[in-house]
């Protein structure tokens, strides 16, 4: 491995709970019950990164404001700032992909298999199909709902009521001001 | 008491609470979706907006509560039960989802042509849960959840007791949003849909009562364990819900809304605590019993711990969360 950093006793104080304690390798582990390596390798690797990233916006951002330097007028910040938002998002599935994916072949790590564990439906690829197009279908809706709340924020709305009657006037409105 | 009836008592309570609360937030889509067109419901769905907005989705803190403790505590019955009914379950479930999403989207609608889309789901989907939901105490009450969770995955719901439980649950819901939006209504001042909605909540009490009495008859010969420890054990409590309900439809009637609240809970609570003092000492009637089904007693121990710090640290905002939304200052604007 080139240029890796040594830490001492960090690891295993982490994976083992002690200063001494070797962490065990992935040559350990019986070739059966390796987990997609490259899955949770890159997944690891964007967690961290991405979460270092976000930190540095954040120490960025503060010590210019401690040095008089408001950021909030640069273009190349807020740019920053609104790509944080997804970002972050990334960094947490990320997250939950390098733990889920990491553990496989165990559900329930040394006791139970995952594939002891699934259900012995018929329909789980069915179950699998319905819930990415109700995910699918809840994402359409939030982005559709957003996107109208910024537009209407933007045209000066501080307020944006429940638009349940035509007397309330909210298609007018929008589209009167759009 | 033993250490497993704790937990189970601890476990029921959480139910109760869901049917409660969880009812009073459900109930509100019944009122939603027979509110008439966009210009006459206006005002009620406007209502209804305001009164579940800030306690939006926390009442399924009492469903999580419920599940976790179930799973913990008693896992072999909690994978039975969750074998045997996965249908009901994941329609409940997507009702669930598609609730909660549509309730928030609708609120900040741009159109109306949106907002009448998301009210729809909102609506139905409030009424199409705890009809998912009661079809599955139905299941469990009338022993139809085998302990091995080999249990037919279409007639162990749709049989009678869990049609009738189903029915009883969005009936329960809508009693308990009438009662509560009625009382908000006049709290703020909106007297005409008070009004209104005193007649329907009245008409959703007396249907509820009598569906809920009506069920006794198909419980009998259906879930016989159940229908014994209704009528035995259980006869206090089912006596008190209708003396309760019976209460209820005298105060909505004579428009004293605020106290009408008080109850409306005691009858609901007294329903759900029916069915679980009727069934007992049964966790999966006449399938596994509370004491057969437990975990572990180091586990069932350290539950009754997380259950002792949760009553600390979680009840008291919710109950000054649930003080608050039945304020005046907050019924005002």
């Amino acid at each position: 491995m080139r240029g890796a950093i040594d830490i001492p006793y960090l690891g295993s104080l982490i994976a083992q709970n002690s200063f001494t304690e070797p962490v065990r390798g992935l040559d350990t582990i019986p070739v059966d019950e390796h987990p997609p390596i490259n899955i949770t390798h890159w997944a690891f690797q964007t967690m961290v990164g991405l979460g270092t990233l976000l930190a540095l916006l954040v120490v960025v951002f503060w010590v210019a404001r401690w040095r008089q330097r408001d950021l909030l007028t640069k273009r190349w910040f807020l740019r920053s700032a609104a790509a944080a938002g997804p970002l972050a998002v990334v960094a947490l599935e990320a997250g939950w992909v390098a733990t889920e994916v990491g553990r496989q072949p165990w559900i329930v790590y040394g006791f139970m298999r995952t594939e002891e564990a699934a259900a012995s439906y018929s329909g789980l690829w069915w179950l699998l199909g319905s819930t990415a197009v109700v995910y699918g279908a809840l994402t359409v809706g939030a982005v559709v709902v957003i996107r109208s709340m910024t537009r209407r924020w933007r045209a000066g709305e501080a307020d944006l009521p429940s638009p349940y009657a035509p007397e309330r006037g909210a298609t007018e409105r929008v589209e009167g001001r759009s | 008491m033993s250490l497993e009836v704790a937990v189970a008592a601890a476990l029921f309570v959480g139910v109760v609470a869901y049917a409660v609360l969880g009812g009073a937030d459900f109930g509100s889509g019944f009122f939603d979706l027979t509110a008439g067109d966009s210009r006459r419901g206006a005002e009620l769905r406007t209502l209804v907006d305001h009164s579940i907005g800030p306690v939006w989705e926390a009442n399924h803190v009492w469903l999580i509560y419920v599940l976790v403790i179930w799973w913990t505590a008693f896992p072999e019955s909690f994978a039975a039960a969750m074998t045997t009914l996965v249908l009901p379950l994941l329609l409940a479930l997507l009702g669930i989802v598609l609730r909660g999403a549509s309730f928030a989207f609708r609120k900040f609608s741009a159109t109306l042509g949106q907002a009448r889309l998301f009210g729809v789901v909102f609506a139905t989907s409030s009424i199409l849960t705890p009809f998912f939901l009661g079809a599955v105490a139905g299941a469990i009450a009338s022993g139809r959840v085998p302990a091995d969770g080999t249990g037919d995955r279409w007639s162990s719901w749709l049989n009678p007791t869990s049609l009738f439980g189903g029915v009883v649950a969005v009936g329960t819901c809508a009693f308990l949003a009438g009662a509560f939006l009625v009382a908000d209504a006049a709290r703020g001042g909106r007297d005409r849909l008070a009004e209104e909605l005193r007649s329907r909540a009245l008409v959703v009490g007396v249907v509820t009562g009598l569906v809920v009495f009506a069920a006794l008859w198909p419980i009998h010969e259906d879930a016989p364990t159940l229908a014994e420890g209704l009528t035995g054990r259980a006869a206090p409590l089912v006596v008190l819900s209708a003396l309760a309900g019976l209460a209820t439809l005298v105060l909505l009637w004579r428009r004293r809304y605020a106290l009408a609240r008080f109850p409306a809970v005691l009858a609901v609570a007294a329903v759900v605590s029916g069915w679980g003092v009727g069934q007992y000492p049964w966790l999966l009637v006449d399938e596994m019993r509370i004491a057969d089904a437990a975990g572990a007693d180091a586990t069932l121990q350290a539950l009754l711990v997380a259950v002792g710090l949760a009553a600390v640290v979680v009840l008291p905002p919710l109950v000054y969360l649930l003080r608050l939304t039945q304020s005046e200052e907050w019924s005002r604007h």
